[in-house]
C-alpha cells in the first residue's frame, strides 16, 4: 500500500470513531438516549456530550478526509503535529467520554447492586471514579493489545494536556490560599524531599551500593518519581539495569500508593486540606497525585487545588536536586556539568504557565471584584456544583430519618438537594433559562432558610448536614464564567491526560523492579509515606479555601 | 554446520551458550555470528513521566542508548578475546527478543542458533525471557538450548 511508503496508518480507525462520535451525537440530542442517560444520571451533561461528540465527529471527519488526500505524499510538519495526532486525540476524548458517561455510572450501578453480597459499596473503598477508572483502562489498553498504531501519535499529547490542566489550576488560587498552602508546602516538601534523597543515599551507604544506583533512586524517590530518575540518569551516569530497576520499582511504589493514597485518607477521616498535603508529600509521581486527589474527591477540586501546590513546590526542587546530585557525583567523577545543563534546562516550564494565570486571576481578568463576594450564581447542571458524594450520604441519611421542623419551601429544597445533588432548576426547564434559574433561587431560599433557623436555634441540625448543606450553597456561588469554563477545561484535561498516561505505563517497564533499588525503594518510599501521614494529621490543619 | 548464530548478554546462563558455540565452532569449523538484542521495551522506559521537557526526555533516551552500546561493546570485546582463531561476526538489532532472534537467524543464513537456558534466578540487567510458544513456530533453523 502507498501510505506504508509514507509511514501514515490505515484511515479507516479514524472515520469509524468520526462515524461513532457524530451517531452519538445526534442520538443525545433527539432525545433517544435521554431515559438511559437519566437511569446513569449524567443526563445534566446532555448539552455537553452534544458538543463534544459533534466537535470530535466533525474534527474526525475532516483530518480523514485531509489524511485520505495525502496518503501517497511524504509526511510533512502539518502531517506529524495536527493530522497524525488527531486520531489518537480522537481515541483518548472517546475513551474520556465513554468512562465519564457510561463506564463510571454502571461501576456505581453495579458496586450499589453487590451491596447485599459485600456490605459495602466496592467503588468508593476502591475510589473508582472516572479518574482511576481512566487510568485503569489506559494500563489495560497498553499491556493487552497495545496502542493502537493509529493513536500512538496523538496518546503523546496527554504529557502536553496535563500540563495544561496544571496550568488552567492557576486561575484557582487566591493569594490568601496561596500563601498560606505554599508556606506549609514549602517546609514540608522541603524537608520530606530533602530527607528523602539524604536518607536514600545513607541507605546506599549502609548497604554499599554504587553511588551511580543511590543517586539515580534518591532522586527518583525523593522528588517526582520516574521524571526525577529521567533527569537524573544521565548526571550520575547510571547503569542500564540501575536505571530499569529503580524506574520499575518507583512505578509500582507510585501506582500502589496511588490506589490506597485515598482509600486510607478516607478511613483516617482526613479533610482535603490534609490529604492533599500527604498525598502531595507521599505520592512520588505528580500525576499520581493528581490521580489520588481527584479520586479522593473528583467533585470538589479543593483537595487537588491543594494536592497540587505540594506538587508543584516538588517540581519546583528537581533543579535544586540534579544540582546537588550533579555536585556529589561529580566529586568522585570529576565530570563538570554546566549550569545549563544541570538546572536551566531541567526546569520545569510549564509552572510559569501556572504562576501566568494565578497572576492573571489575581489581577481580576477572569473574574470582577464583586464576584468574589458570591454575587454571580451559577446554577446550570455541573458535576463540580454537587455536593459530594460523602456529603449526599449524610443528607440521604437525614432525610430517611426526616427532619422534624421543616416549612414546605424547606422540605422541598432539601428533598430535591438529595435527588439533583446540587441546586438547580429541573431537567425539563433547562432549555428555559428564566424559569429554571427561578426554580433554583427558590430552592436556594429554602437552604438557606433552613441555614438561618439552625443558626437561630429554631431547628436542630447535625454539623454534618449543615456542613453539607452550606456546601451545597456555596457551590452555586461562582466567581466568573470564565472562571468556571476554565475550572471545566481543567478537569478534561486531567482525565484526558490521565488516560493518556495509563497507557504509558507498561508491564515489562513494572517487570523490572527488583535488587537493591526495591529494598532501599520500599524501605524510604514508606518511611516518607508514613512519616508525611503522622505531619499530615498532627500539625496541618484546613486552610480556608475559594 | 557452517554458520552458528549465537545470542548472549554474557549472563550466567548465556555463557554456557557461548561455551558451546566456541566448541562447535571449533569442531565443525563454522562461523559465529553473535547477537545482541536490545530490548524494546527500553523505548517505553520513560513511563509515566510527563513533567520534563521533550529535550531532557531526548537527553535520557541518548544517554541510555549510548549505554546500552557500551555495554554491548563490552560484552564484544570479551567474546572477541575468548573465540580467537574463530571466524566471528557481530549483529545487535533492537525489537520483541523472538521477532529478532527469528529474523536475524534468516538474515545471516544460521545453520542453528544457540541460547542460554531458562535461569531459576535472573542474572542482574534487563528482565526479559523468550517466549517459547512465541520463537519456535518463527525459527528458520534449528535452536540448540545450551544446558
Amino acid at each position: 500500500m502507498s501510505n506504508v511508503s509514507v509511514g501514515r496508518p490505515d484511515n479507516t480507525p479514524t472515520w469509524i470513531m468520526s462515524g461513532i462520535l457524530l451517531c452519538f451525537g445526534l442520538l443525545v440530542s433527539s432525545g433517544v438516549l435521554t431515559g438511559l442517560l437519566t437511569t446513569f444520571k449524567v443526563h445534566k451533561a446532555i448539552d455537553l456530550m452534544e458538543s463534544l461528540a459533534f466537535i470530535g465527529g466533525g474534527l474526525g471527519v475532516i483530518t480523514a478526509i485531509l489524511r485520505q488526500s495525502r496518503m501517497d505524499k511524504p509526511l510533512g510538519k502539518f502531517d506529524v503535529f495536527v493530522l497524525e495526532t488527531i486520531p489518537g486525540v480522537l481515541f483518548i476524548l472517546s475513551l474520556a467520554m465513554g468512562i465519564r458517561w457510561f463506564a463510571e455510572p454502571l461501576v456505581i450501578m453495579m458496586s450499589s447492586s453487590l451491596v447485599p453480597v459485600l456490605g459495602f459499596k466496592i467503588h468508593k473503598v476502591l475510589n473508582l471514579n472516572y479518574v482511576v477508572l481512566g487510568i485503569i483502562v489506559g494500563i489495560i489498553i497498553t499491556n493487552s493489545w497495545g496502542i493502537p498504531k493509529f493513536a500512538a501519535s496523538g496518546v503523546k499529547t496527554a504529557r502536553f494536556v496535563l500540563k495544561m490542566g496544571v496550568i488552567l489550576l492557576g486561575a484557582r488560587y487566591s493569594f490568601a490560599e496561596l500563601a498560606k498552602l505554599g508556606m506549609v508546602s514549602i517546609w514540608m516538601i522541603g524537608f520530606f524531599v530533602l530527607g528523602t534523597v539524604f536518607f536514600v543515599l545513607f541507605l546506599g551507604k549502609v548497604f554499599k551500593q554504587p553511588k551511580s544506583m543511590t543517586g539515580v533512586l534518591s532522586a527518583g524517590m525523593g522528588v517526582c518519581g520516574v521524571s526525577a530518575t529521567v533527569a537524573c540518569a544521565p548526571v550520575v551516569k547510571a547503569k542500564c539495569s540501575e536505571m530499569a530497576y529503580t524506574i520499575g520499582t518507583i512505578l509500582g511504589f507510585g501506582i500502589l500508593c496511588m490506589f490506597a493514597f485515598p482509600t486510607i485518607g478516607k478511613l483516617a477521616g482526613m479533610n482535603a486540606t490534609q490529604f492533599g498535603a500527604w498525598a502531595g508529600t507521599g505520592i512520588l509521581n505528580s500525576a499520581q497525585v493528581a490521580a489520588a486527589c481527584l479520586a479522593f474527591n473528583a467533585v470538589d477540586i479543593k483537595t487537588l487545588k491543594v494536592g497540587e501546590i505540594f506538587n508543584i513546590t516538588r517540581v519546583l526542587f528537581l533543579p535544586v536536586i540534579v544540582l546537588l546530585l550533579a555536585t556529589w557525583f561529580g566529586k568522585q567523577s570529576g565530570q563538570k556539568l554546566s549550569f545549563k545543563e544541570v538546572v536551566i534546562d531541567k526546569f520545569p516550564i510549564f509552572i510559569l504557565g501556572f504562576l501566568l494565570l494565578f497572576f492573571m486571576s489575581s489581577l481580576g481578568v477572569f473574574s470582577p471584584a464583586d464576584h468574589y463576594k458570591g454575587k454571580y450564581l451559577d446554577f446550570s447542571y455541573n458535576q463540580r456544583t454537587e455536593v459530594t458524594p460523602e456529603e449526599l450520604t449524610v443528607l440521604q441519611n437525614a432525610q430517611l430519618a426526616g427532619i422534624p421542623g421543616l416549612n414546605a419551601e424547606e422540605q422541598a429544597a432539601f428533598d430535591d438537594l438529595v435527588k439533583q445533588h446540587q441546586i438547580a432548576g429541573n431537567f425539563e426547564d433547562r432549555d428555559n433559562k428564566k424559569v429554571f434559574d427561578e426554580t433554583a433561587r427558590e430552592r436556594m431560599r429554602g437552604l438557606e432558610s433552613i441555614l438561618a433557623r439552625v443558626k437561630g436555634g429554631e431547628l436542630t441540625l447535625s454539623a454534618e448536614v449543615t456542613s453539607a448543606i452550606k456546601h451545597a450553597v456555596k457551590q452555586v456561588q461562582k466567581k466568573s464564567k470564565t472562571v468556571v469554563t476554565l475550572t471545566d477545561c481543567m478537569i478534561w484535561f486531567f482525565a484526558y491526560g490521565l488516560i493518556g498516561l495509563g497507557m504509558q505505563i507498561t508491564r515489562k517497564s513494572l517487570a523490572q523492579a527488583g535488587g537493591w533499588p526495591l529494598v532501599m525503594g520500599g524501605i524510604s518510599g514508606m518511611a516518607k509515606a508514613t512519616l508525611s501521614f503522622i505531619v499530615v494529621m498532627y500539625f496541618v490543619k484546613d486552610v480556608v479555601l475559594h | 554446520m557452517k554458520h552458528i548464530l549465537l545470542t548472549t548478554h554474557g549472563t550466567p546462563g548465556a555463557r554456557k551458550a557461548e561455551a558451546l558455540a566456541l566448541e562447535w565452532a571449533h569442531r565443525y569449523g563454522a562461523k559465529v555470528t553473535i547477537l545482541s538484542i536490545i530490548n524494546e521495551a527500553w523505548g517505553d522506559m520513560t513511563c509515566d513521566d510527563w513533567l520534563n521537557t521533550s529535550t531532557t526526555r531526548n537527553t535520557f533516551g541518548a544517554y541510555v542508548a549510548g549505554e546500552i552500546s557500551k555495554e554491548i561493546g563490552q560484552l564484544w570485546d570479551r567474546l572477541r578475546d575468548e573465540f580467537q582463531g574463530v571466524e566471528i561476526d557481530f549483529l545487535s538489532k533492537a525489537g520483541k527478543l523472538e521477532d529478532v532472534l527469528a529474523e536475524a537467524a534468516r538474515e545471516v543464513d544460521a545453520d542453528v542458533v544457540i541460547m542460554g537456558a531458562w535461569q531459576q534466578e535472573q542474572a542482574p540487567g534487563f528482565k526479559d525471557r523468550f517466549e517459547n510458544k512465541r520463537l519456535h513456530p518463527q525459527m528458520p533453523c534449528p535452536l540448540v538450548v545450551a544446558p
